[in-house]
């Protein structure tokens, strides 16, 4: 679900809040990953095609 | 040709500017009762993405890696408003929302995240910013913009949290949203308790 990515994303910068950086790439990058995959699901949707 | 000190500032103030964007959205959404449907809500997503590029150069100083972040960020947000913007330009095929000075929310997104993508391009033009990380100072200490940058965008992006989870429940969003998913679900279930009784 989307509202998961924005909960990663703000984890991140928690976590950059408290300087650790390596946790919150890694946070960053899972969002990310998710990020495209909600993107191809929902740009390939058949109902969002349907015009 | 740019001081790390000045370096932040930008960047401090380009964060206020990308929360600026995502509250007016939230605005929008709750005043008109303007519900983001999916590709909206990726695009918000690519914002708060671009806003942890950002956050980086805050923390740890000004480094090409974190604008390379920000420009993939907004590479994808764009991706998501782009596509919004083929979907509805054929004529007669409708659109997503009201405009905004004469453009579509997701016509004005796209060309912000064009402009993030430009401004980073530019950054990483001007070396002088990146100094030794040996001797760059990290954290906020002393930074109060750069505090309240931050605590602006973690505000916005965990209110964008709750709201695309009131709207969209624990499934996928559906395309054309009528309201607020979790809201009428409990709504119907009290209803329904009110009714066995």
């Amino acid at each position: 679900m989307i509202a998961l990515l924005f909960v990663l994303l703000t984890l991140s910068k928690v976590l950059l809040l408290f300087q650790r950086s390596m946790p919150a790439y890694l946070v960053f990058g899972v969002a990310m990953l998710l990020n495209v995959y909600w993107l191809n699901f929902h740009i390939t949707n058949a109902l969002a095609l349907n015009l | 040709m740019i001081s790390p000190d000045l370096s932040r500032t930008l960047n401090a103030l380009a964060l206020l500017v990308i929360s600026g964007i995502l509250t007016a959205a939230f605005i929008d959404q709750i005043a008109n009762f303007d519900l983001p449907c999916p590709l909206c809500l990726l695009q918000r997503v690519g914002f708060v993405a671009v806003g942890f590029g950002l956050c980086l150069n805050l923390v740890y100083g000004p480094r090409p890696q974190h604008y390379g972040i920000m420009i993939v960020s907004a590479i994808i947000g764009g991706s998501a408003s782009v596509r919004q913007i083929l979907l509805h330009i054929v004529p007669g095929t409708g659109s997503y929302g009201e405009p905004f000075l004469g453009l579509h929310f997701y016509t004005w997104a796209a060309l912000a995240f064009f402009c993030i993508t430009l401004g980073a391009a530019v950054m990483l033009s001007l070396e002088r910013q990146v100094s030794d990380p040996a001797r760059t100072p990290v954290g906020l200490a002393g930074r109060p913009l750069a505090k309240l940058a931050i605590a602006v965008i973690l505000l916005v992006s965990a209110g964008n949290a709750v709201s695309a989870l009131l709207e969209c429940g624990p499934g996928v969003c559906a395309d054309n949203p009528t309201g607020y998913e979790l809201l009428d679900e409990a709504e119907e279930e009290v209803d329904r308790m009110e009714q066995a009784q």
